[in-house]
């Protein structure tokens, strides 16, 4: 590819602008929030958006885009908005246009503009029309074959798209960036909705001008396996095949009664726990579980109080109003003030901080992203232990570091946080070697089903209640001892971030 | 030509299409570390196609074990009743 034609960077107001003009508010678009519960990790541009922005750019440069016949855009990798994307583009050997839509070096969306292709005979079949609401449809995947239906574009869709794509709409008529639009729409919506993914949409130019304006579009392919959906599209301009992937809805979360028939009555009864990232996945499933075998549980979260509120419902409506406690951690702040309203006594902590693992195009290596993770997977981790240890004194400390297979499996785009769970894996194993009262397992555990690792396709992954309960009952064996002074040995790195040593915290007290 | 090498063909068209790449030659040992952008999502668009045009499918199980062209030709060629 050659020099890059045009950057932008994408933010939430262009989000709006496009749901405007399309309908599709996706919440893994539009809602920050929600969008963090999803695999993406945070909201993401819309595919269609990148892929008619990258037009209008052409368009502005000179491009004749009015004889546009067809093209094909594979959409490979999320971007995230508010990330800075650049387009590149080039004429193929057989005369086509390639371009290439590319966040953090790498590309994430290829398009394959065709200007020879003959314009396709209209099918003209009668559809329903599908009212697009401000919420996506959430289909059983089961029911998606065979669904049909005519979405309409809103009143104010043709002005919408005249205000954002004034180039294109001159090339190509507002009608034809509409139905584009609407593909998006189409997916993100309706089929499969709610929890959808875009792979690839492929476009031709139809004979003529439609008679309704709107999108129809057929569910023609429906594979179970991969969860895979194809649309068939025609609009007023331009049909189309959208293929996309219904992603799997979050799992749901572990609810106490549940966790009660699993546990026995008062199995973890001794324990103080400090759960950190206790809101979501494998912390909230840790928490509920604790509280169901009798324990005193804190969970903290970092951004998402009502998610935390939640889970401590939970626990308190069925075990009690004092058994749960919830406060606001960033691992990546100082541990000792952010603890300071924890009552004294923790017996066990549970580190699940995490930074978002999976989303977004990536670069083979990036020293930044290490940084980043060894950020919370080391110094948080070595932080919030100290605090403890110091908080705690004289009394013994199990700890839980969950480090991941991926340290010996190395998953692809993951080196740097396979990397920062091995260096967490040392940081833990020395922690505990320089001191007897603390304790610390820090499993290699295997892929489990959280929102955060729900992929597109599925990918088999482990019930993360059953892997935690596990590893509860096994750190009930591990006990470690009350300090014992001749004990203490001198620890090799004590001058790592705010670490100090065992007998260090003594003399700081 | 043997039916192992006109699966070989076939596959070889298949691919150039999903990867819209007429540069395309595929050997028995070619991976997806050797073609740009044979990912997780392409894979299953290869599959879909390979399925269509060959009138076969694949169990997920036989899908797993495919790591490169020569066990996808082998794993077509067993369930592919036509004779070319």
């Amino acid at each position: 590819m050659p020099d890059v034609v045009a950057a932008v960077r994408m933010d939430m107001n262009d989000q709006e602008a496009f749901a405007r003009l399309s309908g599709d508010r996706n919440p893994i678009h539009m809602d920050p929030m929600a969008a963090r519960q999803t695999q993406a990790g945070g909201p993401v541009v819309h595919g269609m958006h990148l892929l008619l922005w990258a037009l209008e750019r052409l368009a502005e440069r000179g491009v004749d885009l009015a004889p546009l016949r067809a093209g094909k855009a594979k959409f490979a990798s999320f971007i995230p908005v508010g990330a800075a994307v650049t387009l590149s583009a080039a004429i193929d050997q057989s005369g086509r246009l390639r371009l290439d839509i590319a966040s953090d070096s790498e590309v994430a969306v290829t398009g394959r503009l065709d200007f020879t292709a003959v314009p396709r005979r209209r099918a003209g079949r009668q559809y329903q029309p599908v009212i697009i609401s401000d919420e996506a449809y959430d289909p059983q995947f089961d029911r998606l074959a065979g669904s049909s239906g005519r979405l309409k574009r809103s009143g104010h869709a043709l002005a919408q798209a005249e205000a954002m794509f004034p180039e294109l709409c001159g090339s190509l008529g507002a009608a034809a960036v509409c139905d584009m639009a609407l593909m998006s729409t189409v997916v993100g919506m309706v089929a499969p909705g709610l929890n959808s993914i875009l792979s690839e949409v492929a476009f031709s130019a139809l004979e003529g001008v439609g008679s309704e304006p709107g999108l129809a579009f057929a569910v023609v392919h429906t594979d179970p396996r991969f969860r895979l959906v194809i649309n068939e599209l025609e609009g007023e301009r331009f049909a189309g095949r959208a293929t996309a992937f219904a992603g799997l809805a979050a799992p749901t979360p572990l609810s106490i009664r549940d966790a009660l028939g699993m546990v026995s009555i008062g199995e973890f009864r001794d324990r103080r726990a400090l759960v950190v990232g206790g809101s979501r996945g494998l912390g909230a499933a840790t928490s509920v579980l604790l509280a169901a075998g009798g324990a005193n549980v804190t969970l903290t979260y970092h951004r998402e109080r009502d998610q935390a509120e939640l889970v401590a419902s939970n626990i308190r409506d069925t075990v009690g109003r004092n058994s749960c406690d919830v406060i606001r951690y960033d691992a990546s702040g100082a541990a000792a003030l952010q603890l300071s309203s924890v009552a004294p006594g923790v017996t066990h902590a549970y580190y699940f901080a995490t930074p978002r693992i999976f989303a977004g195009p990536r670069q083979s290596y990036s020293r930044q992203r290490l940084d980043h993770f060894i950020s919370v997977y080391v110094d948080g981790f070595i932080d919030l232990v100290t605090a403890l240890l110091t908080a705690q004194s004289p009394r013994p400390l199990s700890v839980l570091y969950p480090s991941s297979v991926a340290v010996i499996e190395r998953p692809r785009h993951m080196t740097e946080y396979a990397m920062a769970k091995a260096a967490g894996e040392i940081a833990a194993a020395d922690l505990a070697k320089a001191c007897s009262r603390l304790t610390i397992a820090s499993p290699r555990l295997p892929r489990v089903a959280t929102k955060q690792t729900a992929t597109v396709p599925p990918v088999p992954a482990a019930d993360p209640s059953t892997v935690m309960l596990q590893l509860l009952r096994q750190q009930a064996g591990q006990k470690a001892r009350a300090e014992d002074p001749a004990d203490l040995r001198p620890l090799a790195f004590g001058a790592v971030g705010p670490f100090r040593s065992c007998s260090e915290q003594r003399r700081a007290k | 030509m043997n039916r192992a090498a006109t699966v070989h063909e076939m596959l070889t068209e298949i691919f150039r299409e999903v990867f819209d790449d007429e540069s395309i030659t595929l050997e028995p040992n070619t991976t997806a570390e050797d073609i740009e952008g044979w990912d997780s999502q392409a894979m299953i668009t290869l599959i879909v196609a390979v399925e269509a045009r060959f009138g076969i499918s694949f169990r997920t199980a036989e899908i797993e074990q495919l790591d490169s062209v020569g066990s996808f030709v082998d794993l077509i060629a067993s369930k592919w009743k036509v004779e070319a």
